[in-house]
């Protein structure tokens, strides 16, 4: 699991939480899930459209918020994006293997939310 | 004080350097660092009295502009600079970094400068903060951790709007921005408030996935006080805002 996402990046976030506030992690992750959803879904688009500047774009964007998150795995795959921008059969391989990645991701973040919705 | 520091000893370190010569922009690492100066080890052969400009990593992961004057070169080693036009921000990283290392004076001196000043001791003027950043979610990780240090963030979600704010409001403490957002980049961001006089005097830091040093150093010659490379982390921005607020003439950093 430590391989899909370093989970000790979201914990620091922890000492962060206001009192009162909706919980910080939670709004972490739907803040993550939701922008990149989108922004995979734009570099999809980006592909079809042979607009590679749009899909380096995207995929650096992306690649931050994976980093920060501490998807590392993700964020190289966003990288490898990046960088094959210009090469649409390469960027349509490695869009494939974003999207699993970050699927797995996903997975682990809801587990880390979900002690949150059952207290 | 500037007499104790003209004798400060060197002491090891590794820390890594991008920096600008007559020939190019070359990445190194600086070997040795006092509060006077450093050696940075390059097999680039640089005019004794020359002013290079550099960026040092320091071990806080953070990137610093500094500026030295060479002293001393020593082919095919390196060559020995002594800094020049130190910020008082930057002179006190520099003695946190010789103090992390052993130095003694620098331990000395970091004491004595706690002593004078209040701990906790919050910056006079505005307490706000412009954070652009077009990544939701880094936004609100940023947003977190600074107004947990008491700031107000006033947040944007992309460079454009970063400008509209600019445009009207000029009390901010620092600005911070992403370097690549939709509409402006940071870097607009930067060159637009540099020509602007309301704006001048607020310290920018830059943050970015990218990792080429070329454009590190641009955002360092555009006027980037601190650059932040992505994935940061909790302490580092903190210090980041440190180095940012301490540009404030008010706080009470005292000079030699």
């Amino acid at each position: 699991m430590s391989e899909i996402i370093d989970l000790s990046v979201l914990e620091s976030f922890r000492d962060y939480q206001q009192p009162g506030e909706p919980d910080l992690v939670g709004k972490l992750i739907d803040l993550f899930v939701v922008d990149t959803t989108g922004r995979i879904s734009v570099i999809k688009q980006a592909i079809i459209d042979g607009d590679s500047a749009l899909i380096k774009r995207e995929a650096h964007n992306a690649k931050g918020g994976a980093g920060n998150i501490g998807a590392r795995r993700m964020a190289a795959c966003c990288k490898e994006l990046e960088q094959k921008a210009a090469q649409s059969d390469e960027a349509a391989i490695v869009i494939t293997q974003l999207e699993s990645e970050f699927r797995q991701v996903i997975e682990v973040l809801n587990n880390v939310k979900q002690p949150e919705r059952d207290q | 004080m500037s007499d104790s520091l003209q004798k400060d000893e060197p002491v090891n370190v590794s820390l890594d350097v991008v920096w600008q010569g007559g020939a190019g922009k070359y990445d190194s690492r600086m070997g040795e660092i006092s509060m006077d100066g450093c050696f940075i080890d390059s097999m680039g052969q640089e005019t004794l009295g020359e002013t290079i400009s550099f960026k040092a990593r320091l071990p806080s992961g953070i990137w610093v502009n500094l500026q030295g004057e060479v002293t001393l070169q020593e082919y095919p080693i390196g060559f020995e600079l002594r800094f020049t036009n130190l910020t008082p921000e930057n002179r006190r990283l520099i003695i946190e970094v010789v103090a992390a290392h052993g130095g003694k004076q620098a331990q000395q001196i970091l004491k004595e400068e706690d002593e004078k000043n209040i701990p906790g001791q919050a910056p006079q003027g505005s307490r706000r903060i412009l954070v652009a950043d077009d990544e939701a979610m880094t936004l609100a990780m940023l947003t977190a951790i600074i107004e947990a240090q008491g700031f107000e963030v006033v947040s944007a979600p992309d460079g454009r709007e970063a400008f509209r704010i600019l445009q009207q409001d000029a009390d901010f403490s620092a600005a911070i921005f992403d370097m690549m957002m939709p509409h402006l980049h940071g870097m607009d961001l930067i060159h637009y408030m540099k020509t602007d006089a309301r704006l001048t005097h607020i310290p920018i830091a830059m943050i970015t996935a990218e990792q080429d040093p070329k454009i590190w150093n641009e955002s360092v010659t555009a006027g980037a006080k601190v650059f932040l490379p992505k994935p940061f982390s909790p302490p580092q921005i903190q210090m980041m805002l440190r180095m940012l607020i301490k540009e404030d003439p008010t706080l009470a950093i005292s000079l030699p």
